[in-house]
């Protein structure tokens, strides 16, 4: 230490400072979401189940159409065939092509699930930030009636409307969305109790901005990850759902072939033409597989603290 | 803690009643009666049975009767199975269900926690990967799917274990393990998380600091602390095992009361479809109750802001 003398050291000036360029930001600016999709497509099984779940939404579009069989058309010469290139996946005891059969079921199935989880969110949304961001007394009431229908088991209230207004498609919905928006209600206002106090609300607030603009431009768009995560986990339940109620025989009936009629179909002969239960079950399984990993992932790429 | 316990429980009364109320209306708004042929009775017959169910009362006096009854209760008499109470029903086939349910948690908690704690100390291992990949597969197959497997491979093929119906453990344990798959998925992953989290905290690093041995730090400090999230699935899963067990009894042919309930829905048995709605709502209700409370004695914060209130 003692050999370095006071001259080996030079103060810098502004100027070389400038030139050192030390301040800048080297990365490029990535917004929210452009730095969630660089997350998700470093996570293999995330990009798979996308993929996966992109090829069975247009499977389910476009099998049907492409097909030469229909899934209602009846043949009774080539009743129970095991799965050959002419039925790629076998046929039923009437005769019907089952790959067709599978496809019209995701359609419906999909539907379904998709439909409610949709109006879930719509409705949760809408409550959700209203009681988050209003609070006081209004959250007050708004939470206590949540907190009342949160005790009632859905399965419980699903097979009562199915009871009084007849087992359809419909019905299914609206039991599902009936039961499911409470869940992301309150997975909103969570949400907006967190925002609402944050320097950015507290600054766009100051500068004069309205409750309505405050909701959509900033509380609702931050809120947008665990909104799109939690819709990734309520379709496949909604899919399993329909599935379970149809199989104990409660849920939907022939002549649509939901992969809930399907499995339940496919169950009766499963000694004799295992095929029929099999490949529902394994759509139902591949799907809701796909929709959980994808989830998960997605999960993982819109939460802040495993940023890197 | 007492006004926070006393606060959850009158929320679970009101739960009930409302449940109880809505249940009531919603049979009678069913279309159709209770009656398998009405045209074949004589409004004699008809009106002797109406009096001796109580169906002549106007609406409002059956239910104030409906709500004076369950307060005492008295679920009523089977429609169906004659001269049968529906207490009596829900207490014959419950048991069965129970013993299935019972042993489905106890499978699905021993693995669950043994798959969760070995996977998040072997992190990032070919084990850890395994219990991953197992139980996101559990979570995503349908428990019809797992049922016909496993009755179609222990049943149909090696023959070691009866393919249906009820009489001894060895008819229990497919069901059981059907049931307990998904218990066994969803645990193992909260306690791998749960687990994965507290390994990482500062108070671990103080106790490995202090110079404890690995066992203590694992058993004492990790592993208890863990456990906490994990109590908070408890409501969750004890819905899981409901809507499980209507599957799992119709496949394996297990007299419980999930079967029960569900052939009540297709005769129009409204007196016992609601004992059975309102005995699983209960259940359900009474799970979520202990879990606010347990909750509230393990967690310090909700200890603080039921005080506040």
């Amino acid at each position: 230490m003692s050999n370095l003398s006071q001259d080996m050291f030079q103060p810098v000036t502004v100027a070389e400072r400038k030139a050192l360029d030390s301040e800048r930001i080297v990365g490029e600016s990535l917004s929210f979401w452009q730095d969630a999709w660089r997350r998700l497509k470093n996570n293999k099984a995330a990009m798979v189940s996308l993929f996966t779940v992109i090829a069975i939404v247009l499977l389910a579009i476009f099998a049907p159409m492409l097909s030469s069989y229909t899934y209602n058309e009846m043949n009774t010469t080539v009743r129970n065939q095991a799965p050959s290139m002419e039925h790629w996946l076998g046929t039923d005891h009437f005769g019907r092509d089952l790959w067709v059969r599978v496809w019209e079921g995701a359609r419906i199935s999909l539907f379904i699930a998709a439909t409610a989880a949709l109006a879930d969110l719509l409705i949760g949304v809408v409550y959700g930030v209203i009681a988050g961001y209003v609070g006081g007394r209004v959250d007050n009431i708004m939470m206590r009636i949540i907190e009342i229908l949160v005790g009632i088991p859905n399965l419980i209230l699903i097979i009562l409307l199915i009871m009084v207004m007849g087992a359809g498609i419909w019905t299914m919905i609206l039991a599902m969305i009936i039961t499911g928006w409470v869940n992301m209600a309150r997975l909103v206002r969570g949400q907006v109790l967190q925002l609402k106090n944050q320097e950015f609300v507290l600054a766009s607030r100051t500068l004069g901005a309205q409750s309505r603009r405050v909701m959509f431009k900033h509380l609702i768009p931050n809120a947008l990850g665990i909104i799109i995560v939690h819709l990734t986990i309520t379709i496949p339940n909604n899919i399993f759902l329909e599935a379970i109620l149809t199989f104990i025989g409660i849920g939907l009936e022939p002549p649509i072939a939901s992969w809930g009629v399907l499995v339940h179909e496919g169950f009766r002969m499963i000694k004799l033409y295992f095929w029929q239960f099999f490949f529902p079950s394994l759509a139902i399984a591949i799907t809701t597989l796909a929709f959980n990993i994808l989830g998960d992932g997605l999960r993982d790429a819109f939460d802040p603290k495993l940023r890197q | 803690m007492l006004k926070y316990t006393l606060k959850r429980f009158v929320y679970m009364v009101m739960t009930l009643f409302v449940i109880a109320s809505i249940t009531f209306f919603l049979m009678k708004l069913l279309p159709g009666g209770p009656y398998q042929n009405p045209e074949r009775i004589t409004p004699e017959v008809k009106a002797a049975f109406d009096a001796k169910y109580g169906l002549d009362d106007p609406i409002p006096v059956q239910y104030v009767n409906f709500i004076k009854n369950l307060l005492q209760g008295d679920l009523g008499m089977s429609f169906k199975y004659a001269n049968r109470q529906v207490t009596d029903i829900i207490a014959d086939t419950f048991p069965n269900s129970a013993l299935i349910g019972f042993e489905a948690v106890i499978f699905g908690t021993v693995f669950g926690l043994l798959f969760g704690i070995i996977a998040a100390l072997k992190r990032g291992s070919f084990i850890d990967y395994s219990v991953i990949i197992i139980a996101t597969i559990g979570v995503a197959v349908p428990s019809f799917v797992l049922g016909a497997i496993l009755q179609y491979v222990f049943g149909v093929q090696l023959k070691i274990l009866p393919v249906a119906t009820w009489g001894s453990f060895a008819h229990t344990v497919l069901p059981s393990l059907t049931l307990g798959a998904l218990v066994v998925a969803t645990i193992a992953r909260l306690m791998r998380t749960s687990m994965l989290d507290v390994l990482s905290s500062d108070f671990l690093k103080t106790a490995k600091s202090k110079g404890l041995n690995t066992g203590t730090i694992i058993w004492r400090h990790a592993i208890r602390n863990a456990l906490i999230p994990v109590v908070t699935i408890l409501a969750t899963l004890t819905m899981a095992l409901i809507t499980g067990s209507l599957v799992v009894e119709r496949i394996f042919a297990v007299p419980g009361m999930g079967d029960y309930f569900v052939t009540t829905i297709y005769t129009n048995d409204y007196t016992l479809t609601m004992g059975i709605t309102l005995f699983y709502s209960a259940l359900y209700i009474f799970s979520i109750f202990l879990t606010d409370v347990a909750y509230g004695l393990i967690d310090p914060r909700i200890r603080v802001a039921g005080r506040k209130e």
